[in-house]
C-alpha cells in the first residue's frame, strides 16, 4: 500500500521540487542611484540618475550606486555582492554591470565589478578611482562631486559613451483626455458600424484607417509616462546579468 | 475488457509520468554537478591568478630598501609548495590543497602588513595597484569558495533526495567532496586601504 501510494505520488514530488529562493537582506533598488543613507539631496539625485540613465542608452553598462547607513557588522565586500548578485547589474548576456557602494557610518566604499566588465575595470583601476578620484572629494565634504565624478570615472574605464536620454516625463507623453474619450468613443462607434455592415463577419473596417489612427493615439495616449521613474532619468530596471565573482576594490576615507 | 482497459491505461500513464519524472531529475543532477564542477574551476582560476601575480609583487617589494627578507621568503616558499601540488581528486587531498592555499594567502597578507611600514612603497603606484589586485584576488577567492560550498551542497542534496536518489544510483552519481570553510575565515586578510 505504501509502495503503491509513493509510485502515485512520486510525479507529484517530483514537479513540486521548486528552488527554495534564498531570503538576503537586500536592500530593494529604486533607480540608478538608491539613496539609503541620504547623502544627496533630491535634485543631485535626480542628475545622477539622468547620466547614469544616459550612459546606459550609451553604452549599454548598467553602473548603479547604492549608500547605506551603515553595514550592521557586515563586511562591505559581502554586502556589495549580495546586491550586485540580487539586483541582476548588467546585460543578461555579458553581466556588464557595477556597482558602488557607499557605507556612510563605517566610512567605507567598495566598487563591484561584474565579470562582463573585469578586464576594462580592473582591481588596479578600481581602487585608483577609490583612492584618486572618490576619496579626496568625500573628505573634502564634497559627498555630490565624489560619487558623481566616481560614476564617470567607471564609465570612463568601461569605455562607456554619453547616449540620449528618452525623457519620458508623464506630462509630455500623456495626451489631452478630452481628445483620448474621444478616440474611444469614435473608435466603439466606427467598430459597431462595420461590424453591423459586414453581419459580424471577419470584422473589417471598409479599408478606413482611421480607426487604427485612432486606436494608436489611444494607446499613447494611455500607455507611458506612468511606470517611469518618477525622477525623470526613465529607469526602468536592470538587464538581468548579475554575473559577479568578488571583482573590484574596496576603500575607505 | 474495459476495466482491464482502463487499468492498462492508468498503468500507462503512471509509467510515462515516472519516466519524465526520471529524465527531469537526471537533467537536473546533470546540471547541478556542472554548476558545482564549474565553481571548481573558478576557484582553481582565481588560485592561479593568484600564484601568477606573486612574482610581480615580490620584484617590486624587493626594490624597497632594506625589506624585510624573512616574510619575502615565506610567500616565496609557499607559493613553491603549492606549485608543486597537482589538482587533485580525492577529498583528503583536496583539504591538503587547499591548506596549503591558505598558507599562501597567509604569508602573503603578512608581507603586505609588513609593507605598509616601508613608505617608498606606500606611495608607489604600482605597489598600491599590485595590493588592490591581490586583495581582489583574495576576495575572488573567497567568493569563489563559498559557491563552490553552496553549489556542492546542492548537487549531494538533490542525489540524496527522492526521487532523483534512484536516477543517481541508477546512472552511478556520487556526492562530491566538500569543501571546509578555513577556520580563519573571520581573519581574511584584512588589508589597510591607507585611509589613516
Amino acid at each position: 500500500m505504501t509502495l503503491r501510494s509513493s509510485w502515485l505520488t512520486a510525479p507529484a514530488l517530483c514537479l513540486a521540487l521548486a528552488a527554495g529562493a534564498r531570503a538576503q537582506d537586500v536592500p530593494k533598488n529604486d533607480g540608478w542611484v538608491t539613496d539609503l543613507a541620504d547623502m544627496l539631496s533630491a535634485s543631485e539625485e535626480g542628475e545622477l540618475e539622468t547620466l547614469m540613465e544616459s550612459y546606459r542608452s550609451g553604452s549599454g553598462h548598467e553602473i548603479a550606486l547604492l549608500t547605506l547607513p551603515n553595514l550592521g557588522g557586515r563586511a562591505i565586500e559581502d554586502v556589495a555582492l549580495a546586491v550586485a548578485r540580487e539586483w541582476k547589474l548588467g546585460r543578461e548576456s555579458v553581466s556588464d554591470g557595477a556597482l558602488l557602494l557607499v557605507a556612510r557610518d563605517e566610512r567605507a566604499l567598495r566598487i563591484e565589478v561584474g565579470r562582463g566588465l573585469e578586464g576594462a575595470v580592473n582591481d588596479g583601476l578600481a581602487g585608483r578611482i577609490i583612492r584618486d578620484v572618490i576619496v579626496p572629494e568625500l573628505r573634502a565634504g564634497r559627498t555630490y562631486v565624489a560619487l558623481r565624478s566616481g560614476i564617470e570615472a567607471l564609465h570612463a574605464a568601461a569605455g562607456g559613451d554619453y547616449g540620449p536620454v528618452e525623457r519620458a516625463t508623464p506630462a509630455e507623453h500623456r495626451g489631452n483626455p478630452a481628445i483620448s474619450i474621444l478616440a474611444l468613443v469614435m473608435f466603439i462607434v466606427l467598430i459597431a458600424r462595420a461590424r453591423r455592415r459586414h453581419g459580424g463577419g471577419g470584422g473589417g473596417f471598409g479599408g478606413s484607417a482611421l480607426p487604427w489612427i485612432l486606436a494608436s493615439q489611444l494607446g499613447r495616449s494611455s500607455g507611458s509616462g506612468g511606470f517611469r521613474g518618477s525622477s525623470g532619468g526613465g529607469f526602468s530596471g536592470f538587464g538581468g546579468g548579475g554575473g559577479f565573482s568578488g571583482g573590484g576594490a574596496s576603500g575607505r576615507w | 475488457m474495459k476495466a482491464v482497459l482502463v487499468v492498462v491505461g492508468v498503468l500507462l500513464l503512471a509509467l510515462l509520468g515516472l519516466g519524465g519524472c526520471g529524465i527531469g531529475s537526471y537533467n537536473g543532477i546533470v546540471t547541478k554537478d556542472e554548476a558545482a564542477t564549474a565553481a571548481w574551476s573558478e576557484i582553481q582560476n582565481q588560485f592561479q591568478r593568484r600564484f601568477d601575480l606573486i612574482p610581480q609583487l615580490v620584484e617590486t617589494v624587493k626594490g624597497a630598501k632594506d625589506f624585510e627578507q624573512s616574510t619575502l621568503a615565506a610567500v616565496v616558499e609557499a607559493r613553491a609548495s603549492v606549485g608543486k601540488m597537482a589538482l587533485p581528486d580525492d577529498p583528503a587531498k583536496l583539504q591538503a590543497f587547499v591548506q596549503a592555499q591558505d598558507q599562501l594567502s597567509g604569508a602573503l597578507s603578512r608581507l603586505l602588513v609588513v609593507a605598509e611600514s616601508y613608505p617608498d612603497l606606500k606611495t608607489s603606484k604600482n605597489f598600491l595597484s599590485l595590493q588592490d589586485e591581490l586583495a581582489g584576488t583574495e576576495n575572488r577567492i573567497a567568493v569563489a569558495r563559498r559557491d563552490f560550498i553552496d553549489r556542492t551542497k546542492e548537487y549531494n542534496a538533490a542525489i540524496r533526495r527522492f526521487p532523483a536518489s534512484v536516477v543517481a544510483g541508477m546512472f552511478g552519481f556520487e556526492a562530491r567532496p566538500q569543501l571546509e570553510l578555513p577556520a580563519n575565515v573571520s581573519e581574511r586578510p584584512v588589508i589597510d586601504f591607507g585611509g589613516k
